[in-house]
């Protein structure tokens, strides 16, 4: 077969739809194909009017359909997967001679169908496991806005509380909830040949808890496209210059701790004001969200909104994040941070929290700061770290971009693909150090 | 140097002490005994916290003297400001017992990174002594302005049910917290004196020595040394035991303190109830919020299925009764239960805390869940019931973990590695480098093998 791999993927969200999960697909399967291999996205086909094959510059599209309502949609629920099952199975067993690995994107019972498949014609299977959920069972009740300083200050806090429909939830867990026989798949694929990538080390735990094999899993994290999330030199604020602005992207949601950081700001704000006589601190939050309201209220009762703008939804981060002196990611978890790895690409000196994926790619002190989430003191002497000792964030700013190119850049993460795909074909009991890479301690 | 020809004599200073236990408490108890029975000279001084203790006592035959009768004896009946007035006179006298016992110790060592560190660092300085810090705690990790009442998890229950408010909350500082309350003058001076001393600090897990970085005392002397467990003690179940219900058996040892999260473990033993009626589970040890942990069980309607084997004195056989075992807890320094269930060769499904993410990997020698998960803690529970052959290879490759690297034999090989060169080292300080020369070679030619 040559080095020349014939790959199916299986995405459960695809172009003409736009949004993270499209977009990261698409990517990886051009970065494959720009390897020489040969790619084809298999995916849904939600409305009749989308057609069933397609060419979209030179990457092969199919899609599955299943039952339609009246108006061309098609139908899925916990039951509507069924059919589409079905097909899927169908389109794969008739083509079988035109691959030879499938990686399904989700755990879904797409993922599923593709296993049995897989073991049928004896093709290698990779499933990717983005998301592992919190890593805590949030109640109703937990869901409020950190209250800190403003706890002496205020007697009403109820503006805290926050309407918790964010619920993420990890990827076994949303399979078994969402499609009908989801735990048996579950099951089922415990006892399959598939192999698993994960994205960051926290995910481990995560899958052998639920009973997957240790040795079926691979580390191989998220990449980022090194070469558009550049350093620009004369974009850059110059350290004789007072600006000093952090910028934070992020959704105005509970899960990306705004709050923390705002408190975090406000308690470095206060601080008497000696070490910051020459500088002029900004903090830049770039994105909009459900929070939006309560946030500025804190930002107001703080008293720091001459120093906080919240800019709204932002396009394209690249020009801002390339004029920012440093970037802050106040998370309280997360998945595979891919903000962080931009703002990393983009050499800035980056202050993240002890989350999954940040924890992977930040080492304390080194190329980056880490603090545990949800420490707004903490948080506030890195801040103040970074603003103040222009060096130090040069020093980490310059690590930052070292770590992307050497291991977060897209093309090397989809090389380590392609060694996991390998691996997958040989049929052969993997060797444990491949799992172990990448993860330090 | 007469008296330094000999092994090092080790005073250790430790705030609490038995008969109050706790994991430092045993951890240190268990280490003196090896070093007195290696032939070391260890006392423990401790402060004088109940009136009717002894002064003087030898506990498993370390000698303990207890300091500050007189100040904190009684002092539960004084108003709160003096309780800390007492507390602080305490300090100092203690300073003053190892000043005056200052040609009887070759070493000090106290357990726990608080303000008498900085009086203690006084002595060692002016009598040339060398000092050993253990850290033994670095706080819950939670941010510590949130002072909401500590509650049971109600998981499908009203959380608003009166008995799962929780009032025996210990909220635990990490050391460095009253360190830092004294202001930041004390901390930067005590970091600069630790640093020029030399000290040698000790840290039990890597979120400790994180701990210690994140607040700037990860000075050059820091060392990981995590706690030993006896192996001999807690040994692999005989290969002739019965294997009657062990492998549907899960057994927790643990405090019944709400830090320990006993109420995770039920609520998740609901949901392994639901799948595995015929699975059970034994809880070992008692405290104060036993009586609402029974509660809970009835509530959750898993009675039948949840023992309360209450305190036992024969942990080692109560382990062996399961393949499984579990550590639930929502924060900890370095748990010696873990430990031993490991020793014990038990399948473990711990929590993500300090201590036990360093000794549990995930899918090789045990399972590990973020605290508070009882979902996951169910799933992880099940997966090992489910599959006894998968549970008793990771109770195997724990067993091996703990030969490996958390025997008390190997912790204490690494404790006297670290008196020896400290007081190797302040012997060369102090005297020419022609008597450190001879001093060394002596030492080499006690230097037990090994």
């Amino acid at each position: 077969m040559g080095d020349r791999l014939r790959i199916y993927i299986i995405a459960w969200m695809f172009a003409p739809l736009v949004g993270g999960a499209e977009v990261r697909a698409e990517k990886h399967a051009r970065q494959l194909m720009a390897l020489g291999h040969e790619v084809t996205v298999v995916t849904i086909r939600y409305n009749k009017q989308w057609p069933q094959t397609e060419v979209l510059d030179g990457l092969r599209i199919v899609r599955i359909g299943g039952l339609y309502n009246s108006k061309g949609i098609l139908r899925i629920g916990r039951l509507g997967h069924f059919p589409i099952d079905i097909l899927l199975l169908f389109t794969l067993w008739r083509q079988r001679h035109r691959f030879d690995i499938i990686h399904a994107l989700q755990l879904s019972p797409l993922a599923a169908v593709g296993t049995l498949v897989a073991k049928l014609a004896h093709k290698g299977m990779v499933i990717s496991i983005p998301s592992t959920g919190p890593g805590k069972t949030q109640h109703a009740e937990d869901a409020t806005l950190m209250a800190d300083t403003l706890a002496e200050k205020l007697t009403d806090l109820s503006f805290l509380k926050v309407p918790f429909k964010d619920i993420v939830v990890g990827d076994i867990a949303y399979l078994s909830q969402s499609a009908l026989g989801g735990r048996q798949i579950v099951n089922w694929l415990k006892k399959s040949d598939a192999y698993y990538q994960l994205l960051s080390s926290r995910s481990f735990p995560y899958m052998t808890t639920h009973g997957f094999q240790r040795d079926r899993l691979f580390l191989v994290p998220n990449g980022v496209d090194a070469q558009k999330f550049h350093p620009a030199p004369e974009l850059r604020p110059d350290p004789a210059q007072p600006e000093r602005t952090l910028l934070c992207v992020a959704r105005l949601q509970y899960p990306k701790g705004i709050d923390v950081l705002l408190h975090a700001w406000g308690r470095m704000m206060h601080q008497p004001s000696g070490w910051r006589a020459h500088l002029r601190p900004k903090l830049l939050i770039a994105g909009e969200g459900p929070l939006l309201p309560q946030l500025q209220r804190i930002a107001a009762e703080l008293e720091i909104t001459d120093s906080v703008e919240f800019l709204g939804l932002q396009r394209n981060v690249l020009p801002l994040l390339q004029q920012s002196w440093g970037f802050v990611m106040p998370s309280r978890w997360e998945g595979m941070p891919n903000a962080l790895l931009e703002a990393m690409s983009c050499g800035l000196p980056c202050i993240a929290t002890r989350v999954s994926g940040s924890e992977d790619i930040v080492q304390d002190g080194i190329n980056g700061l880490l603090i545990e989430p949800e420490q707004p003191e903490a948080l506030a002497q890195a801040m103040r770290r970074v603003i103040e000792d222009s060096d130090f964030a040069a020093r980490l700013a310059q690590e930052a971009r070292a770590t992307i190119l050497r291991d977060y850049q897209l093309s090397r993460v989809v090389e380590k693909c392609v060694e996991l795909y390998q691996h997958a074909l040989s049929h052969e009991a993997p060797s444990l150090p491949l799992a172990l890479e990448g993860v330090h301690k | 140097m007469s008296q330094m020809s000999n092994k090092p004599r080790i005073y250790v200073t430790i705030p609490t002490f038995y008969p109050y236990i706790g994991g430092a408490e045993t951890q240190t108890l268990a280490q003196c005994q090896l070093l007195r029975e290696r032939g070391y000279d260890v006392r423990i001084f401790t402060f004088h916290l109940e009136h009717h203790w002894a002064k003087q006592e030898i506990v498993g035959g370390v000698p303990v003297t207890r300091v500050g009768k007189i100040l904190l004896g009684k002092r539960k009946h004084w108003p709160r400001p003096l309780q800390q007035f007492a507390y602080l006179l305490a300090m100092l006298l203690m300073t003053w017992t190892f000043w005056q016992k200052r040609n009887e110790y070759d070493i000090l060592q106290i357990c726990q990174f608080n303000l008498l560190v900085l009086p203690l660092s006084f002595v060692c300085r002016l009598a040339h002594k060398p000092m050993t810090i253990v850290l033994i705690s670095a706080g819950a990790g939670k941010p510590t302005k949130t002072n909401e009442p500590a509650r049971l998890l109600a998981g499908p229950l009203d959380p608003a049910l009166p008995w799962l408010q929780v009032d025996s909350k210990t909220w635990i500082d990490g050391d460095l917290y009253g360190v830092e309350r004294a202001g930041s003058f004390i901390v930067q001076y005590l970091r600069a004196t630790l640093r020029r001393m030399g000290a040698v600090i000790i840290v039990l897990s890597t979120r400790m020595e994180r701990y210690l970085s994140a607040h700037r005392f990860l000075l050059p002397g820091t060392r990981l040394i995590p706690n030993g467990v006896d192996i001999e003690r807690f040994h692999l179940a005989p290969a002739d035991m019965p294997v009657g219900e062990r492998p549907h058996t899960v057994v927790c040892v643990s405090k019944m303190r709400w830090e320990k999260g006993i109420d995770t473990l039920l609520q998740a033993w609901r949901l392994v109830h639901e799948q595995l009626p015929e699975a059970r589970l034994i809880l070992v040890g008692s405290g104060p919020i036993e009586a609402q942990l029974r509660q809970l069980a009835q509530a959750l309607g898993i009675s039948e299925a949840v023992e309360f084997a209450g305190l036992r004195s024969d942990v080692p056989e109560q382990l062996h009764r399961g393949y499984i075992a579990t550590l639930p807890s929502r924060w900890e320094g370095m748990p010696n239960a873990l430990l031993e269930a490991m020793a014990s060769g038990a399948a473990c499904v711990a929590t993500r805390v300090s201590g036990s993410e360093d000794l549990i990997q995930s899918g090789i020698n045990g399972l590990l869940v973020e605290p508070d998960d009882y979902q996951a803690m169910a799933e992880a529970l099940l997966t090992l019931l489910r599959d006894p052959v998968l549970a008793q290879r990771y109770g195997q490759a724990a067993r091996a973990t703990v030969e490996q690297h958390y025997t008390l034999n190997q912790v204490i090989e690494m404790y006297t590695d670290i008196y020896y060169t400290i007081t190797q080292r302040n012997q060369i300080s102090i005297f020419s480098d022609e008597v450190s020369n001879t001093y060394k070679q002596e030492q080499n030619t006690l230097k037990m093998p090994g």
